[in-house]
């Protein structure tokens, strides 16, 4: 495994000149976003309503494109460094067996999400699996519920910013496909900014104690595209590599 | 046999990896370093998700024939680049290239699938001509 990270690390200036760059106006396809002003609900906020382009990120540390900024090299802590250097997925893929991706593995997810938007609530649609995950914004806190894939998300606006803060997650992810770590203490805080119609403005701070020792960042660029629409995505229906036994199933009762 | 197999440098590999399948973990079903190009005839396309398939019935080199099956992306990401299942028809010769499974078995990964006259099919990085 490690000797792939090497491999990736030489290979750091090429990636991006293949598919998962994308250009701020979308894949390259000739589509081009709308123009204007970023819309605003009649309550006054901007409106995210919409499906959304955004860049895939298969490793959180590293710069795709203008679509993603990533953090650079990770603090670790010497846990969290011990869980990245054995992280073996031909022994055990939670991903490749369709468990649920988690929250921020979604986000990253190359497929388009939908968000829905009302004055009290944003739902966002991953087309990836099919998963959703419903963010309140009625100025609740978090709640204490059992420790979830997707954690728990509470959101609320700081002038036309949305900000989804999430915790309380179980573990059991990784950040990105390559499989850099996290805890059940990691702590997520997103900025959704529509700078104009057609672009959001996504920026991501994450912390986790147990896995690094300060806090670090994303940005990205989500694209509106008013051609696309979710499509279902079942992810059990066909999974040969499962069925056939040449994916793994993980344990999933050693929480992280 | 006219599977060839060859050294595969690692750089290429891993973009490769990267590109095309990159929602979950490659390493775990593949072998980034065994690259298999096989020419045979398409038998037939299951077009689901998370991924379609491809199965092949390739020639060997001692005359018998062998089946093969090998992983394309996911049918809804290209459907949005434009591609359908009907791209090619049982029957049709192809060219494809690929990365070996771990478990020994006649399946690859994907990389490239072409028409004996260079024509590329289902290829992610590519829309249809």
């Amino acid at each position: 495994m490690k000797k792939l990270v090497i491999g990736a690390a030489l290979c750091l200036a090429a990636i991006p000149i293949l598919t998962v760059a994308q250009p701020r106006g979308g894949r390259g396809d000739g589509y081009k976003a709308p123009e204007g002003p970023a819309p605003k609900n009649p309550w006054g906020k901007p409106d995210f309503n919409g499906v959304w382009q955004r860049p895939y990120v298969a490793d959180v540390t590293r710069n795709f494109g203008q679509a993603q900024q990533g953090s650079g090299e990770l603090p670790y802590t010497e846990w969290g460094k011990s869980q990245w250097d054995n992280y073996h997925p031909e022994e055990g893929d939670y991903t490749g067996s369709c468990l649920p991706f988690g929250y921020l593995r979604s986000v990253n997810s190359p497929d388009p999400m939908q968000i829905v938007q009302t004055d009290k609530v944003v739902a966002l649609l991953w087309e990836q699996n099919t998963w959703f995950k419903e963010v309140p914004i009625d100025g609740r806190a978090h709640g204490k519920k059992v420790p979830t894939w997707f954690g728990d998300s509470v959101g609320h606006w700081e002038g036309d910013t949305l900000v989804i803060d999430t915790n309380n997650f179980n573990g059991l992810t990784k950040l990105d496909t390559v499989g850099h770590p996290h805890s059940d203490q990691l702590h997520m805080v997103e900025r959704y900014t529509r700078t104009d119609a057609g672009h959001i403005s996504y920026d991501l701070t994450v912390e986790d104690p147990k896995t690094f020792t300060k806090p670090w960042k994303n940005t990205r660029v989500f694209t509106l595209r008013t051609d696309w629409e979710v499509l279902e995505y079942s992810c059990e229906e066909n999974n040969k590599g499962l069925i056939e036994g040449r994916i793994k199933v993980p344990k999933t009762d050693e929480k992280k | 046999m006219k599977s060839r197999f060859l050294a595969l440098i690692p750089c290429l590999a891993f973009l490769a990896a990267g590109t095309l399948q990159a929602h979950h973990s490659l390493t775990a079903e593949y072998d980034q370093s065994k690259k298999v190009t096989l020419h045979g005839t398409l038998t037939s396309i299951d077009w689901r998700n998370p991924h379609a398939w491809i199965y092949l019935t390739v020639k060997e080199d001692n005359g018998t024939t062998s089946k093969w099956q090998c992983e394309l992306g996911s049918p809804n990401a290209m459907t949005r680049q434009g591609w359908t299942q009907d791209a090619a028809k049982a029957g049709d010769e192809l060219v494809v290239d690929g990365l070996l499974a771990k478990d020994g078995s006649k399946t690859c990964s994907t990389r490239n699938v072409k028409f004996k006259d260079g024509r590329v099919l289902w290829s992610q990085s590519q829309r249809p001509e």
